[in-house]
């Protein structure tokens, strides 16, 4: 009863429990985080690393799409009805004076 | 000038494909967004006075476009809450538009942002104008307008960035990532 619960709970500093719970575990629960440091900055790193990397990617990136997706909106041609609206008020503004 | 020339109407319609773009931007509705440009185009004829020739016309235009978007979305939402619907168009681009999926995808990002945010970043990343210019376009201190762009950068890479790390992974956090797109929208 007493070996079950260890091998449950509390053992997780074992080989065979670390294989089963990689350090993202331990960092999570706070005893034995502290128990097993190393893992845990291991695991603060790997939860870190990858957005800090893809974020400069992504950056870079950003300002490019964003002009590209604008840059499909201006190239629309403008509807007929603009020119032509522009035209009447050309053309009432004739008349008028 | 008191009555608009030739070379204003000139001016006018060289501008019409930027107005557009910035009006889809802001109300992401393309029938909208006509219906905004034709507003200003008359308005723009009617008080051709109260522009200062040698001013920056694009921004003047751009200043009353904003504004009558704010006044209509004002009154269309005492008709109706709309507040959802006001990005309900923002997947019917125009069939030419369907190809690059980064667009796509920049597409929804920017949908996700406030009208403060969006509109700042497109009138200074995309439209290029300066923080003095956008600040004055939307009735703001550029301190301000520094601040919008920066969160909305940051709020466009983290959702590009959820976007990156599901293209690379086997989907581990798409639930995740759809139902805090979902609280954060508005």
């Amino acid at each position: 009863m007493a070996s079950k619960d260890k091998k449950a709970k509390s053992d997780v500093s074992t080989p065979a429990a670390e294989d089963q719970h990689p350090p993202m575990i331990d960092y999570k629960t706070g005893d034995n985080a502290t128990k097993n440091k190393d893992e845990r900055e291991v695991s603060i790193r790997r939860l870190k690393r990858e957005p800090i990397a893809l974020e400069s990617d992504v950056q870079e990136h950003l300002g490019k799409c964003l002009r590209d997706a604008y840059g499909q909106l201006v190239s629309e041609p403008v509807p007929d009805h603009f020119i032509k609206l522009l035209d009447e008020l050309a053309r009432k503004d004739g008349e008028g004076s | 000038m008191k009555r608009p020339s030739a070379e204003f109407r000139d001016a006018l319609l060289a501008s019409i494909p930027n107005m557009r773009a910035f009006a889809i931007s802001l109300c992401g509705n393309h029938a909208r967004a006509d219906d905004l440009v034709q507003d200003v185009l008359v308005k723009a004829w009617s008080n051709i006075d109260k522009f200062q020739e040698g001013t920056n016309l694009k921004a003047w235009l751009f200043t009353i476009l904003r504004n009558t978007y704010l006044s209509d979305r004002r009154k269309r939402r005492r008709e109706v809450e709309d507040a959802n619907g006001v990005y309900s168009d923002k997947l019917s681009s125009p069939p030419e538009q369907h190809g690059h999926l980064d667009v796509k995808d920049m597409r929804l990002a920017l949908a996700k942002l406030s009208t403060d945010q969006r509109e700042a970043l497109v009138l200074i990343g995309a439209e290029g104008f300066s923080y003095e210019e956008a600040a004055e376009i939307c009735g703001c201190a550029v301190g301000t307008i520094k601040s919008r762009v920066n969160r909305a950068r940051h709020r466009l890479a983290e959702l590009m960035n959820i976007e990156a790390v599901n293209d690379f992974g086997p989907e581990p956090i798409t639930g995740a990532v759809m139902s805090q797109a979902a609280a954060s929208s508005r």
